[in-house]
């Protein structure tokens, strides 16, 4: 059989997360490229640069008004300087980056603007689901490690699953972990297709594994179109049958991720992962018998994916 | 007060990233204009108030029948 990889052998990562995980389950050799070869296509990916800016901002904006209140400063007060300061941040955050024509509604102003919004929409003083604290700290941009079953095919250490959510929220007296997700428009089924979603099923059940009671996980969406924001809402809990099954579930995708290491050789999906979303970038690779030496000719840069990096809807 | 701009914005950004001061006011006239253009275009689309006055006579005398009924 005619392996596609090169002949050095790259490392296998220590951990894995559901933005990897997703990738190998859409496609083995995608994920090869992106986690074990350790490359990505070159230039600045808008959709990358506009939630992690908008992230950024309300990332701030919520620690900044949980420090503040904290301290006794009034609720509306610490709010109004909260969005302030969250503002600079993702103005800081969303850099110097120019869009392209068909990504102009992800630009700076209205990144900016799907920010004001957010927070009008859901004010930090009025919000029906708060920022839980735990051990008298805020609850956000939340990390956390797990060991797997799965050993690793080098050190033969466990592999790590790890992650890192954006907010855990109260609401109704229930524990919630809460997610920020940008897009370009709302489908019609928006909110129901977050019910299975793997990345968020995994953020309960790490909780639990901490020991913070979450029964769930909400979706706050903010759609970023050229002539107005909008936003919507999914709030969705799982049963712990569905967090036991996530878990077997993933330490089986980890260990085909082995085997495919061991195997040296990460099967290709050939069909709609190729196309799907604005279409994987690897394509150009695949066409080729052997793509190592188109790698440095082509648009291609090494890139190591850090498990905690902040995960990012596209 | 001067209004702010998209442009207006995009110059306060490069001073962000300058590292330069930047006062309360003008962060607070930033957010008014994001506050105010979030929505331009379906505003001006919005149906004119005499529509509205219509649809609460409608309302009130669906209200009258209801009433007439019980």
């Amino acid at each position: 059989m005619a392996l596609i990889q090169d002949k050095f052998r790259h490392p296998f990562p220590a951990a894995v997360d559901s933005t990897m995980l997703h990738a190998f389950r859409s496609c083995p050799q995608q994920f090869y490229m992106s986690y074990v070869r350790k490359i990505r296509a070159g230039g600045t990916n808008t959709h990358f640069v506009c939630g992690g800016a908008f992230a950024k901002g309300l990332e701030i904006a919520r620690t900044q008004y949980a420090n503040t209140t904290a301290v006794g400063v009034p609720a509306i007060l610490a709010a109004e300087k909260a969005v302030e300061v969250g503002l600079l941040a993702l103005l800081k955050a969303y850099g110097d980056h120019v869009p392209g024509e068909k990504n102009k509604n992800k630009d700076m102003v209205n990144t900016a603007r799907a920010y004001i919004s957010y927070f009008d929409k859901w004010p930090l003083h009025s919000d029906y689901i708060s920022v839980a604290s735990f051990q008298g700290k805020p609850a956000v941009e939340f990390t956390f490690v797990l060991d797997t079953p799965i050993r690793h095919p080098e050190s033969g250490m466990p592999i790590i699953y790890a992650g890192r959510l954006d907010w855990v929220g109260e609401y109704n007296g229930l524990y919630i972990v809460m997610d920020e997700k940008t897009t370009r428009y709302f489908k019609s089924e928006w909110a129901s297709d977050w019910v299975l979603r793997a990345q968020f099923t995994g953020y309960v059940y790490a909780c639990q594994q901490y020991g913070i009671p979450v029964t769930g996980y909400g979706i706050r969406g903010t759609a970023l179109k050229m002539t107005e924001i909008e936003h919507q809402e999914a709030i969705i809990t799982i049963p712990p049958w569905r967090l036991q099954r996530w878990w077997l579930q993933t330490a089986r995708d980890i260990q085909r991720m082995v085997d495919c290491w061991k195997q040296d050789y990460f099967d290709f999906n050939l069909g709609d992962a190729c196309t799907s979303y604005n279409g994987c970038p690897f394509t150009q690779l695949c066409k080729v018998e052997d793509p190592e030496p188109w790698i440095p000719a082509g648009d291609f840069e090494d890139n190591t994916w850090s498990p905690l990096q902040k995960e990012v809807e596209v | 007060m001067e209004e702010m701009t998209a442009e207006s914005v995009r110059e306060l950004q490069q001073r962000v990233l300058a590292h330069e001061p930047i006062s309360e006011e003008e962060l607070r006239r930033a957010i008014a204009y994001l506050r105010k253009s979030r929505n331009a275009a379906p505003k001006e689309k919005a149906p004119p108030k005499e529509k509205k006055s219509k649809t609460q006579d409608v309302d009130l005398l669906s209200l009258i029948e209801d009433l007439r009924e019980a």
